[in-house]
């Protein structure tokens, strides 16, 4: 039929809709962008979580009376004792010992790294965590008893 | 009858609209909530540079009878003993670098460490990156040479991103 011939009800309906046909494009449109923005919020408070979790297992894992530095029950803050850490690597294998401190660490992965005088690393706790985390580095200071010297080291968490 | 449906599009598009606006409000509202909160890599770049300041100056340098940092830098403000091969002053600058360049460098931060001694003695000054547009703002650590001449001053900037 010639749209000249077109009765005024049909044009009106026509009318109604392309009006309804841009609503619903607008509709899919905002959600689709409200969608995006809320996945790369999601994301990006993930990893703040992860980061303050990993900020929370160095903070616990600082205060260990099994690895900090003391002499005559004073405890010196920032300082690993190198004995009672490579006492407790030596045991970060053992699946009891994972599960005694699993409460504590959660799936966290930490290594305790020595840089200066002689660079060295001990793997002190690892269960589940993942490589793709952002490290969480804490400076401590290593102290070696025998020699009754400090070392430049930091702990290392990563976070599942 | 025509009046009314024209009535009720514009109570729609009113209505629209005032969604529009909650919406945005809510957004801005969450976004101003956000940036408030302390960021967790802000806390870590804050507590990274206190921490490895005073564990740096609390390290033992073999080479100079188990001497620590601080005590290396207070012998090169006052006197500048030989230790070694090296006066106290080298030996003190050659230990930072190794320590800046095991750590920092390889953590991939910005920074800039500067070692600033009383008369006129030459500074240490360590930095990657270019020069901080914003840093963490922490005091710096002082070293005293009591009662003369004055303190050594270590700082540690870490360029927020």
């Amino acid at each position: 039929m010639p749209t000249h011939l077109l009765k005024k009800g049909q044009l009106q309906m026509l009318e109604s809709i392309g009006v309804i046909i841009i609503i619903t494009f607008l509709i899919f449109f905002s959600f689709s962008i409200y969608q995006r923005f809320h996945a790369s919020e999601i994301a990006r408070k993930n990893q703040q979580q992860n980061q303050l979790s990993a900020i929370d297992v160095a903070n616990r894992i600082g205060e260990l009376p099994e690895l900090q530095c003391s002499h005559v029950d004073v405890v010196t803050v920032g300082c690993f004792d190198l004995v009672k850490v490579q006492t407790f690597a030596a045991f970060a294998t053992s699946p009891a010992f994972r599960l005694m401190y699993y409460p504590l660490l959660r799936e966290s992965s930490i290594t305790v790294y020595e840089t200066y005088p002689s660079p060295h690393n001990f793997t002190i706790y690892e269960q589940n965590a993942t490589n793709t985390s952002i490290p969480f580095f804490m400076p401590i200071t290593i102290y070696h008893p025998q020699e009754r010297t400090y070392g430049f080291g930091y702990i290392e968490v990563l976070k599942e | 009858m025509k009046a009314q449906m024209e009535i009720m599009g514009l109570a729609v598009i009113v209505v629209l609209i005032a969604l529009g606006i909650f919406i945005f409000i809510g957004l801005s509202a969450r976004f101003g909530e956000v940036n408030q909160i302390v960021k967790p890599e802000a806390y870590n770049d804050e507590r990274l540079a206190t921490t490895y300041v005073d564990a740096l100056l609390r390290t033992s340098v073999p080479s100079c009878h188990a001497l620590h940092v601080d005590e290396l830098l207070r012998d090169c403000a006052l006197n500048n003993r030989t230790c070694g091969a090296l006066g106290s002053c080298e030996l003190v600058q050659l230990v930072i670098e190794n320590v800046t360049n095991a750590t920092l460098d390889v953590w991939g931060k910005n920074y800039s460490l500067n070692v600033t001694y009383p008369l006129g003695t030459k500074g240490i000054s360590f930095s990657k990156g270019p020069p901080c547009v914003r840093r963490y703002g922490v005091e710096p650590y002082t070293v005293r040479l009591h009662p003369f001449p004055g303190d050594v001053l270590v700082e540690l900037s870490l360029c927020k991103k």
